[in-house]
């Protein structure tokens, strides 16, 4: 076996062989013709975890990992003599892969081709990279999946990232596509961008805004919980902002359902409230009526006073019975159950109203003008709408003035798409300094009172609320009322 | 003014003012009896006393619940006209209501002296005159 002799003493090559030796590169010399390890150095034994004395004058061992790196290897050196740096994982003598950077070069020492490899161990940096690998591919996987739309903007507000439910938002409520290197402005119309930069001014200062927000989309109303949160670099400026969009629509339906039915309870407390005060006040003040009249009954001995106390106990039983009736109108008002809609001609119920109530109208020599246009529609209740009108108009004739022949218009105006029903009278009016509060509200005057509009106009008005419309009086007494209702 | 021994009666129900009457007349009470539909009745009537320099009366039945002018305000007001009402008159509310917040409420007013739930009994009313 040919053997390389490196000369003792102060000749350069000897300085050369120390230097091979003491590289913390680990480092190899094979012969091209029988790939015998001429050299190695102390370094290679770590690398490879081979004592020198078993590599030296043998054969190089399967260094290389995989079979197709080690081919592609040998070729290019072949064909240029050298590689440098290649990434390439090498198997030690326990087993164990190592990534390195390889680099061979052809030399020529004493006439003889050899291949100087060098090793630079790389593992470590490897299990770093694919750690931080892992963990981006982990994000970017948090970042995909979840249901809130990221996108990421530099200081100048154009967008250096987003994540697919971001791209989903902006196709499904701006019909567009995001860009990567598109300003933020770009994506609303002309008239919000003032009132968007409104928005961004405090969040390029740092501040982190929310809001909610809902984008009307073929009808419906989607509801998004929008943030924009500032990002700063390591000197704490402002480098960008964060927009995160989450749709919150169901939420949102849920709280909308939730309030709606806070609504129907209240509702129903409020009548149930009034239940009990008819109870309270209208049906226990027939019922003590009742109990002092037969008290009185019991120990009368006149014959034309009992008949006397016959008569007012008659009375009493009927105004009994008519506060029940009333009392059932007032609980089978439902709102928003039960009871139907249907499109209904104004003018035709008023004309049918009139006509009811002829016989009262002529008594009183009343002129009623029924000025509803006859094509105007409102959504209503039929029961509803009758036991409204005829209630109105028998007020209006009840408490018209003897003074002046009675005048009862019924009119319409039309305000922001909602119609408006006038009911104009001449009559006595109501003074609503002393009355006003209590006008639509139920006392007890039920028994045949002189002032006896109390339950009627409490009906009436609790069933245009239930039919979600409201109705106000104007009235100045001895000139005459005016009864708005509104529909919707 | 003078201390008097009308009765007044203000409560919309023509029937039990019909029935408190006929009380008096049972029991043989024979004083004045004043009686009004509402509040604002009762009030005016009592200013025109005032103005004449006539009696208020010293007993007062008072409903609660009527229209135009309901009990409370009716005190409040005759408060106005009558500062020394605590003194020379007894309010007795007499109301067919059981509700508990009218009769907690009836305790703010120091005129009234009782609340008396309808029907009111003979013997309740006798003790009242009485006294």
């Amino acid at each position: 076996m040919k053997s390389l002799h490196f000369n003792e003493g102060t000749d350069p090559q000897n300085n050369l062989e120390n230097i091979f030796n003491f590289s913390p590169v680990p480092l190899l010399i094979t012969r091209i013709d029988d790939g015998i390890i001429v050299m190695a150095n102390e370094s290679v034994e770590q690398i490879l975890q081979i004592k020198k004395q078993h590599l030296v004058g043998k054969p190089i061992p399967e260094i290389y990992a995989f079979h197709q790196e080690r081919t592609q290897i040998l070729e290019e050196v072949k064909s240029y003599g050298k590689i440098v740096n290649r990434e390439v994982s090498i198997r030690n003598a326990n087993n164990e892969i190592i990534s390195c950077l390889i680099s061979i070069e052809k030399i020529t020492i004493n006439g003889e081709g050899m291949y100087l490899k060098g090793f630079t161990n790389i593992s470590e940096r490897k299990i770093m990279e694919e750690a931080i690998q892992k963990s981006e591919d982990n994000l970017r996987t948090v970042f995909e999946n979840t249901e809130v739309g990221y996108i990421l903007f530099n200081q100048f507000q154009n967008i250096i990232s987003y994540n697919k439910p971001a791209s989903i938002f902006a196709i499904k409520e701006f019909n567009r596509e995001i860009h990567v290197g598109t300003n933020f402005s770009t994506y609303f119309p002309e008239i919000m961008r003032a009132y968007l930069s409104n928005i961004i001014e405090p969040v390029l200062k740092g501040e982190t805004t929310s809001f909610e927000r809902f984008i009307i989309h073929n009808g419906e109303h989607h509801w998004y919980y929008v943030k924009f949160s500032p990002v700063f670099n390591k000197n704490q400026l402002v480098d960008g902002f964060i927009m995160s969009m989450e749709n919150i629509t169901d939420r949102k339906k849920n709280d909308i359902a939730l309030n709606k039915s806070l609504e129907l309870v209240t509702e129903q407390n409020k009548r149930l409230l009034n239940f009990s005060y008819i109870v309270s006040h209208n049906l226990r003040s027939h019922a003590s009526n009742m109990i002092s009249i037969l008290n009185f009954l019991e120990k009368e001995k006149s014959e034309q006073e009992k008949a006397n106390l016959m008569v007012h106990l008659k009375k009493v039983s009927q105004l009994l019975n008519e506060t029940l009736f009333n009392l059932n109108e007032v609980v089978s008002i439902q709102k928003n159950l039960s009871t139907t809609i249907e499109s209904l001609n104004l003018f035709n119920y008023i004309n049918q109203t009139i006509a009811v109530l002829n016989k009262e109208i002529n008594a009183k020599n009343a002129i009623v003008e029924n000025q509803v246009p006859s094509n105007i529609d409102i959504n209503f209740n039929p029961a509803y709408l009758e036991s409204i009108l005829l209630n109105f108009l028998t007020n209006a004739i009840k408490y018209s003035s003897p003074d002046r022949q009675p005048l009862i218009q019924f009119k319409i105006s039309l305000n922001q798409s909602k119609t408006e029903l006038l009911i104009v009278d001449n009559g006595i009016g109501i003074d609503l300094h002393k009355y006003h509060d209590r006008i639509f509200g139920m006392y007890k005057t039920f028994h045949g009172n002189k002032d006896a509009r109390g339950i009627g106009l409490f009906i009436s008005k609790n069933q245009i609320d239930a039919m979600g419309g409201k109705v106000e009086v104007f009235s100045e007494p001895n000139i005459g009322s005016t009864f708005k209702i509104t529909f919707i | 003014m003078k201390q008097s021994d009308k009765i007044c009666l203000i409560d919309d129900d023509e029937i039990y003012l019909f029935l408190m009457k006929k009380s008096f007349n049972a029991m043989g009470v024979d004083n004045e009896v004043l009686s009004f539909l509402n509040g604002a009745d009762a009030l005016e009537e009592f200013i025109k006393l005032k103005n004449n320099n006539e009696e208020f009366p010293c007993i007062i039945f008072l409903d609660i619940n009527m229209p135009i002018m309901d009990g409370w305000k009716f005190l409040t007001e005759f408060r106005k006209v009558n500062a020394n009402i605590v003194n020379d008159i007894s309010v007795y509310i007499v109301s067919s209501s059981i509700a508990s917040e009218d009769i907690e409420k009836s305790k703010t007013f120091p005129e009234i002296v009782d609340y008396l739930t309808k029907p009111v009994e003979i013997d309740t009313l006798a003790s009242i005159l009485k006294g």
